[in-house]
Formats: structure tokens, C-alpha cells, sequence
């Protein structure tokens, strides 16, 4: 008994003096230098080769325009499929500059309303930057534009064919409108360490968060019926008619897993990120399930062989296990990652009313 | 598309152009020392070097110890409007009256035509600002038409409901708006801070008897400026102890909301302490300087408001159109009242603020994001 009590003093006196020796550290952790990784080894090149590919789908576009063949409309569905890739590699740092512009909800807004797309090109005025008008642009109207069965014979309509150019042509203007305002944004991001809301560290994690539970609500829970009694919403699927959902969820996970890590964006270096602050904070054993579970997810998404589509009828419960695999991982990332950061979710807005 | 890249052009150049000439108080020790202020206008307001207790709570005595304040008539119009938003909140599922609203307003029969649920003689309609009692009760046809539709999914043209991915149900109109937003807000423009900054505080209300009790006989120990003065406090909608308890709507809620911008729970409390005290201990030039302080950081809080919604609005943009709709309508009548700060303190003149007005669309539908953007350029220029 006494000898209990003399060990439970003992690990007492231990863990306190482990804990200032943690405060010390942890005040030692250089954000700045994290962020700096962040923007120019992660953001930055991310953001270079996504608007390179938004270029090559425009050109695409203007080579289909002079010559309509059945292989440069292969080549414009090409275009289209590695710019809309590459754009989950982006999607998540939805503050700053992507924010002044409205640039997330222009480009990424899916479902497309195909009533809405019709009907604005039957009557040829349209104004696509209104609200009215963002379920009919960006990445989903083009799914519906370039892969609906008609979609190569109506390419040949003048009204369809300016529809698709106009989507394809904003599209364009603004990724170089936003990602020129990242390069005199990038100063601002990497000093702007503090926990405070406004802060970019906040809005970053705040993002990051948010696109996870995002690519796990939207990309796969709604179309799966997770938020329908099961019953399944097959109309709420990501790029029904190419039919690469299952492909977009991938690199949105695998993106928002690199830059956790601080992973280059090209190459394979390693540099400061969440992980390593989490290992700072000592929190070794989270990082390393976070580390896990992402990669479970991945493994787990490559199993599938089929679109999304097909896999929900043919392998539903599968697709349930893998929701609840990245549900699993929500707490690590919101909860506990967050927390330990100090820094407050503010995208759940309780105004209350 | 060209068109709107020029539209685009136009609002930076034009916020540029406005972002130049920012006025205000530049003195930090000033009442009303404005932060974002590069040119001194000659506004700053000061206390004097009088002596006086100032309370820390809402409460005020007379010699004997009795309570002077009252404003049991402002708690009166801010319960009726409370029970009007509940009332208004159903129209998500059903249809909704407006002949009834119509009477809630006017406080028909002394209880809304039996739609509250208590009596008083008080009414918000004879307390609005005449020249918008019309468009109040226009609204109310709009909500009411707009529930007819509850069971239908809003969309540009047509009015029903839409739920936000936080899971809130909103109905709208055929146009996006959301009127229940526009009918709270605004009369706690039209009515509230309406009352209590251009009514309360104006000479009429203010050059009055500060020396003798109204009615000791029947309770009514204060003078008839301290009685005025406690009711531009109760149309701000607070408890006493304010910011200990921060009331769940209306102005106190708002004020609450931007304090970590402004500091506006302590900037119109101790105001309205300071003001308050300096008319018991007859230090006019205090309830002056208390009063100027009260209206500009009153107009601060609706103007940051405004933004905040407007910051949630473009968050919102493409990807939550309930949310971007319920926002936007918030911004709409947070923008509005404006409008009511006095003419004394206003930072917009009427043109300024009706050309801004202009910018929110007919149709919420089809605003863009450069639309919001030039509003939020115009107030950033100004507050």
C-alpha cells in the first residue's frame, strides 16, 4: 500500500515535470515556418499545376472549336477530366484569395441543375456569376456539357457550343484572377501564425477540416443515403456522366493527407506540417492514427472498380464501411487535432437563428 | 462576360476611390475615437472632469432610495415583435395571415386581435418610422404569399423553403428573399434603434424637466429626461447587468455579437451608465458626449453586422444557397438600417446609403459575388 502510493507520488512529481517541459516546447514550434512549407513546397505548385491544366482545357476547347473531331472532343474530355482532378488538389484552401472571389461555389458546385443549364442556353442571356446561375458552371455543368449522351452531336449547336465555351472561358479567367492574387497573398499567409479566427493558421485548419467533411457528406454520404434512412440519392452523385466520383474523392483525400503531412505537391519531400506540430505537441500516437486511417481510406476507395453509380447497387454495404471509415477519422482531425492547435471551428455558424 | 469583368473593374476602382477618404474621430482618448479614421473631422466627444457616481448596473435611486427607472413599455414592443418572429417562423409550414401580422403590429384590440399572449396599450407600428410603416406591412403580404408555397422548393422564381447544410429551413420568396429577416431586423431599425437614437435623444425629448419627480404618488420617482433617457435604454433591449447576461435577440444579441470587433459591450453600456448618471447629477454636457457615443457605436454595430453577413454570404456563395439566401436578407436589413442612425453622427448621407441599397438585386438569385463585394467595399470605406 505504501509503496502504491510512494510510486503514484513519484509519477505525479514525473508528469508534472514533463508537462512545463511540453509548454516550453510547444511555444517553440515555428508556424511560420510550417506555413512557409505549406505555401511553397504544398499550396503554391498545387495551385501553378491546376491552372496550367484549366489552360489546357481552355485550348482544348479552341482546338475542338476549329476542328470538331471525335479525337479532339476525346482530348477536350481529357482536359476536362485532369483539370477537375486537379482541382480537388486546391479545393480546400477556400479562404483568402478563393474566398474574395467566390471561387469554391463558381467552380465546384454539384449537382448540376440540367434544367437550369437548358434553359440558359435556349435562351442565350445568361449572367453566370449570379447566385441563380451557380448549379449550372464549373466542373459539374461541364460533366453534364461533355458527357450527357447527345453531348457530341449538340457540341455542333452554336447555342450549346457558346454555353460550354462561356463555362470553360470564366472557368479560365477566374483560376488566373485567383491564383495571381495567391502570389501577393502568400506573404500575408505565412506571417499570419496566431490561433485568432481571422488568423490564416485558423482558416487553414478551419478549411482543411471543412473539405474533409465535405468530401465525406457530399462526395459519398448523401449519394450513399447515409442522410436519408438509407435510402439511396443517386441524383446527389459527383460527375454522374463521366462517371469519376470515385476518382475525385480519391485526390481530394489524398490531397487534404499531403498537406497534413506538408508533403511537396509534385515530389515526395517531406517538410513541416500538421503531423510534425502534433509530434511537437507530443501527440505521437494521434498523428500516427491519423497517418493510419488515411491510409486505410485510400486502400479502401482502390478496391472499388466500378463508378460510384455501380458500386451502389452492386456493393452498398462496402461503401457504407468506407463511409464510416472516414467518418472515424473526423474526431481525430476536429476534435482532437483541432483542439490541440487552440483553434476554434467557426465554419459550424451558431447564429442561432 | 465582358461585362462583367468591367462591373468587376468598376467596384475596385470605385472602392478605391471611397477607401481614400475615410473621416472620423483620430483622437485615441476620445469617446469616439474611430480606428479606421485617417482625417480628423472635428467629432470627437469627451467627458468632462465633473465628478459623479456612475453605477455598474442599470440602476438608478433617488434620495429615498426608490427606483427611478422605467421602461416597461419598450419591454412591451420588443415581447410584441418577439411574438410576431415566432409567429412568422411557421411559415416553413404553414400559411401564414397577414392580416394577422398586420394586427400584431398594430397591436389590434390591445393584444394583436388575440395573437399575443398578453394585453398592453403599447404598439410598434405608431413607434416606426412613419414613412416605412407601409413597407413593413408590405412585407407581411410578401411572407404571407411566400408561405402559401411552404410545401415547394425555393428556387430563383419560385418561393418555398430551402435548409441549410446546418440543417435550418428557411422560407423564401419567389425572389430569395427572406422576410422574416427583413421584418425582425428592420424594425429593430424602424422601431427600436429608430426610438431610441432619433426620438429619446433628440432636443424635443432631452430639453425637458430634469427637477422634478413625474409622479411619486403613483411610482414614478424620475424626471421626465431621466424617464426619457431610460427609454432609449430599453428599446437597446438589455437586462440591467448587461454584458453579464447577453439577451438571445435583438440589439444586445447583435452588439454581443461584434464586441470582439468593436468592444461594444462595454463601449454602449458604460455609455448608457455615463449618460444616464451625468442626468441624475444634471452634467448635460456628459449625456451629450454619452448620447454621440451611444449613436455612432450603435450605427457601428448594424454597419459590422452588415459585413459579417455579407463575409458569411460569399462563404456561402454556390454551395449553401439557403444559407446565402438567410445571409443575405440579414445583410439586407442590417444595411437598411443604417438609415435610422441620426443625421448628427450618420456616417452615409441619404444618397450614399440609398445607392448602396441599390446594390442588394430585386432578385437575390442573381447577385454575384462582385455585387457583394461592391457593397462591402462601400461600407468598409465608411465604418
Amino acid at each position: 500500500m505504501r509503496y502504491l502510493t510512494i510510486v503514484a507520488f513519484v509519477t505525479l512529481a514525473f508528469v508534472s515535470c514533463k508537462k512545463e517541459e511540453d509548454d516550453s516546447s510547444s511555444a517553440a514550434f515555428d508556424k511560420g515556418a510550417m506555413l512557409t512549407n505549406l505555401a511553397d513546397n504544398t499550396i503554391l505548385p498545387a495551385l501553378a499545376d491546376y491552372q496550367e491544366k484549366v489552360a489546357e482545357l481552355k485550348s482544348a476547347f479552341d482546338t475542338f472549336e476549329t476542328d470538331a473531331s471525335s479525337a479532339n472532343f476525346d482530348l477536350l474530355r481529357e482536359k476536362w477530366q485532369a483539370a477537375y482532378l486537379a482541382y480537388q488538389t486546391v479545393k480546400m484552401y477556400d479562404f483568402g484569395p478563393f474566398r474574395n472571389y467566390g471561387y469554391k461555389g463558381a467552380t465546384g458546385t454539384f449537382p448540376t441543375d440540367t434544367a437550369v443549364v437548358e434553359s440558359n442556353i435556349s435562351s442565350g442571356t445568361y449572367n453566370l456569376a449570379s447566385a441563380g446561375n451557380t448549379v449550372a458552371i464549373g466542373f459539374s455543368a461541364l460533366d453534364y456539357l461533355l458527357y450527357n449522351p447527345d453531348a457530341f452531336t449538340r457540341l455542333n449547336e452554336v447555342g450549346y457550343k457558346t454555353y460550354t465555351k462561356d463555362v470553360i472561358y470564366k472557368l479560365s479567367d477566374e483560376t488566373t484572377a485567383v491564383v495571381s492574387a495567391w502570389s501577393s497573398y502568400r506573404s500575408t499567409f505565412v506571417s499570419s501564425t496566431g490561433t485568432e479566427t481571422t488568423s490564416s493558421f485558423s482558416e487553414l485548419v478551419n478549411e482543411f477540416n471543412r473539405d474533409y467533411e465535405l468530401a465525406k457528406t457530399a462526395k459519398l454520404g448523401i449519394p450513399i443515403g447515409i442522410q436519408s434512412f438509407g435510402i439511396q440519392l443517386p441524383e446527389y452523385i459527383e460527375a454522374p456522366y463521366s462517371g469519376i466520383s470515385l476518382d475525385l474523392l480519391r485526390t481530394n483525400i489524398a490531397s487534404i493527407h499531403r498537406l497534413y503531412n506538408g508533403k511537396s505537391h509534385a515530389g515526395s519531400s517531406n517538410g513541416s506540417g500538421f503531423d510534425d506540430y502534433l509530434v511537437h505537441l507530443e501527440k505521437s500516437a494521434l498523428n500516427t492514427t491519423i497517418n493510419n486511417t488515411f491510409d486505410q481510406i485510400i486502400t479502401k476507395i482502390d478496391t472499388f472498380q466500378g463508378t460510384l453509380e455501380e458500386e451502389m447497387q452492386s456493393n452498398p454495404s462496402e461503401l457504407e464501411a468506407l463511409y464510416n471509415l472516414i467518418q472515424s477519422q473526423v474526431v481525430n482531425l476536429k476534435t482532437d487535432m483541432t483542439s490541440s492547435f487552440g483553434v476554434l471551428i467557426t465554419y459550424q455558424d451558431n447564429d442561432g437563428d | 462576360m465582358k461585362k462583367q469583368h468591367i462591373l468587376v473593374a468598376v467596384g475596385i476602382l470605385s472602392m478605391a476611390l471611397i477607401g481614400c477618404k475615410k473621416e472620423g474621430c483620430t483622437d485615441p482618448g476620445a469617446l469616439n475615437f474611430d480606428s479606421e479614421a485617417k482625417k480628423d473631422n472635428g467629432s470627437c466627444a469627451y467627458y468632462s472632469e465633473e465628478e459623479y457616481d456612475v453605477p455598474t448596473t442599470y440602476s438608478f435611486t433617488d434620495a429615498n432610495g426608490n427606483s427611478t427607472v422605467n421602461y416597461s413599455g419598450q419591454e412591451d414592443r420588443l415581447q410584441q415583435l418577439k411574438e410576431m418572429v415566432v409567429m412568422m417562423k411557421t411559415g416553413t409550414t404553414t400559411a401564414l395571415d397577414a392580416q394577422a401580422l398586420k394586427d400584431m403590429f398594430a397591436n389590434t384590440g390591445d393584444n394583436g386581435a388575440g395573437n399575443f399572449s398578453f394585453s398592453s396599450t403599447k404598439q410598434l407600428k405608431d413607434k416606426c418610422f412613419n414613412l416605412d410603416q407601409q413597407m413593413f406591412e408590405n412585407w407581411m403580404d410578401s411572407i404571407a404569399k411566400a408561405s402559401l408555397s411552404f410545401s415547394m422548393t425555393a428556387a430563383n422564381g419560385q418561393a418555398g423553403t430551402l435548409t441549410s447544410a446546418d440543417g435550418k429551413t428557411y422560407l423564401f420568396d419567389d425572389k430569395g428573399y427572406e422576410h422574416v429577416q427583413l421584418i425582425e431586423k428592420g424594425l429593430m431599425g424602424g422601431v427600436f434603434m429608430y426610438q431610441a437614437l432619433n426620438v429619446y435623444f433628440s432636443d424635443a425629448k432631452m430639453d425637458v424637466d430634469n427637477t422634478t419627480p413625474v409622479d411619486p404618488a403613483a411610482g414614478k420617482y424620475y424626471t421626465t429626461m431621466e424617464h426619457h433617457f431610460d427609454e432609449a435604454f430599453g428599446y437597446f433591449g438589455v437586462e440591467p447587468s448587461f454584458p453579464m447576461l447577453i439577451p438571445d435577440s435583438f440589439w444586445g444579441k447583435y452588439c454581443n455579437s461584434q464586441n470582439g470587433t468593436l468592444n461594444s459591450n462595454a463601449d454602449m453600456m458604460n455609455n448608457f451608465l455615463r449618460g444616464r448618471a451625468a442626468i441624475s447629477a444634471d452634467v448635460l454636457e456628459d449625456r451629450d458626449a454619452a448620447i454621440i457615443a451611444i449613436s455612432k457605436e450603435w450605427e457601428d454595430i448594424s454597419a459590422n453586422q452588415a459585413i459579417k453577413y455579407l463575409n458569411d454570404a460569399i462563404s456561402a456563395f454556390g454551395t449553401d444557397n439557403a444559407k446565402f439566401l438567410h445571409v443575405l436578407s440579414e445583410a439586407y436589413a442590417f444595411t437598411w438600417n443604417l438609415r435610422y442612425a441620426p443625421i448628427e453622427t450618420r456616417r452615409l448621407s441619404a444618397a450614399e446609403h440609398a445607392a448602396i441599397m441599390l446594390f442588394f438585386k430585386d432578385n437575390l438569385w442573381d447577385m454575384s459575388v462582385s455585387d457583394i463585394n461592391s457593397i462591402k467595399g462601400a461600407l468598409d470605406s465608411k465604418y
